[in-house]
């Protein structure tokens, strides 16, 4: 009894975990090459209603219609950068999960390494001056 | 000021400067979940359906009207869609997203139907044409088939009297 209850359990969760990998079972390509296709552009669209979850991740309507649109434009033999274009065109940079690199966005991608090279610079600049300090105050 | 003085300030303008660009849209009071249409000033996307095609959306100034009948804020709407048509002789074209023909034909009885035509759009591939991601949304749409104004919520009729008539009213001049 207690086990049958486990199993059933266990059973449930399993699914669950496919059903937010990318939707339901029922849902997937019967051709295993076009799925994984599918599953890899999933993780590179963000669910436009969420705030930074990819349509991969989300149970929102919206995501539920990309990926259907996703797995109908492979199956009729679109190639994964014209389904990305595509999207890239109706909603703009931010449904992508890694934007175009361009003026625009060049802040996105290098502001973070800018930040890490000025904050090292003075991080090692303070060390420095506290050494020869360190020195000067042994030498008197 | 020396230069030492300004590369001892840099950290602290540098965050001053981070602060600003997070304040200022709390601020303006930008929401940030609304993302603005990048199909603004585009020609409107192309398609085909027996009801109505983009063809026809061209000539004059229209609305486009994304709706469902499970949709409570779009019933609520649906009052300044009538208004819209009725009192400003405006045509509204709608798409029915993700609904059933009993639902939208019960919704639109119950209501009033606002719309010159409607389009039936089970899969929400039409309202992906679109960059649409949620229902209500109404679009604007000038004499040249050009997409002017995305409106991602249901219209209030404090919409209608600061954007969606002043606008229409620039655009016929």
């Amino acid at each position: 009894m207690i086990r049958s209850t486990l199993l059933s359990a266990f059973i449930l969760l399993s699914l669950s975990g496919l059903a937010m990998a990318g939707g339901m079972p029922h849902d997937r390509l019967s051709d295993p090459a076009l799925e994984t296709r599918a599953q890899h552009l999933f993780t590179e669209l963000r669910c436009l209603v969420c705030q930074n979850q990819t349509i991969a991740d989300s149970d929102a309507r919206i995501a539920h219609d990309l990926r259907l649109l996703v797995r109908t434009r492979l199956q009729d033999g679109e190639s994964d950068a014209a389904i990305l274009e595509y999207i890239h065109s109706r909603y703009g940079d931010f449904v992508l999960m890694r934007p175009p690199v361009r003026a625009g966005t060049w802040g996105l991608w290098f502001g973070p390494v800018l930040i890490l090279i000025l904050g090292g610079a003075s991080v090692i600049q303070i060390m420095r001056r506290a050494r020869r300090d360190q020195q000067e105050s042994d030498n008197t | 000021m020396t230069r030492k003085h300004i590369i001892t300030l840099l950290p602290v303008l540098l965050f001053i400067g981070l602060m600003g660009v997070a304040i200022i849209p709390l601020l303006r009071g930008d929401d940030p979940s609304k993302i603005r249409s990048v199909l603004i000033d585009q020609p409107v996307p192309d398609f085909t359906r027996a009801e109505f095609s983009s063809s026809d959306l061209k000539n004059r100034v229209v609305l486009l009207n994304i709706f469902a009948s499970w949709c409570p804020p779009c019933e609520i709407e649906n009052e300044m869609l009538l208004t819209l048509k009725k009192d400003h002789a405006i045509e509204i074209y709608g798409i029915n997203y993700k609904d059933s023909d009993a639902g939208r034909r019960d919704y639109l009885q119950r209501l009033g139907n606002p719309y010159v035509a409607v389009t039936p759009d089970p899969k929400g591939e039409l309202a992906i044409a679109w960059g649409s991601y949620g229902v209500p949304e109404t679009f604007i749409i000038d004499g040249m088939g050009r997409i002017r104004y995305r409106h991602a919520a249901p219209l209030t009729p404090g919409d209608l009297e600061k954007i969606i008539l002043p606008l229409i009213r620039e655009i016929r001049k």
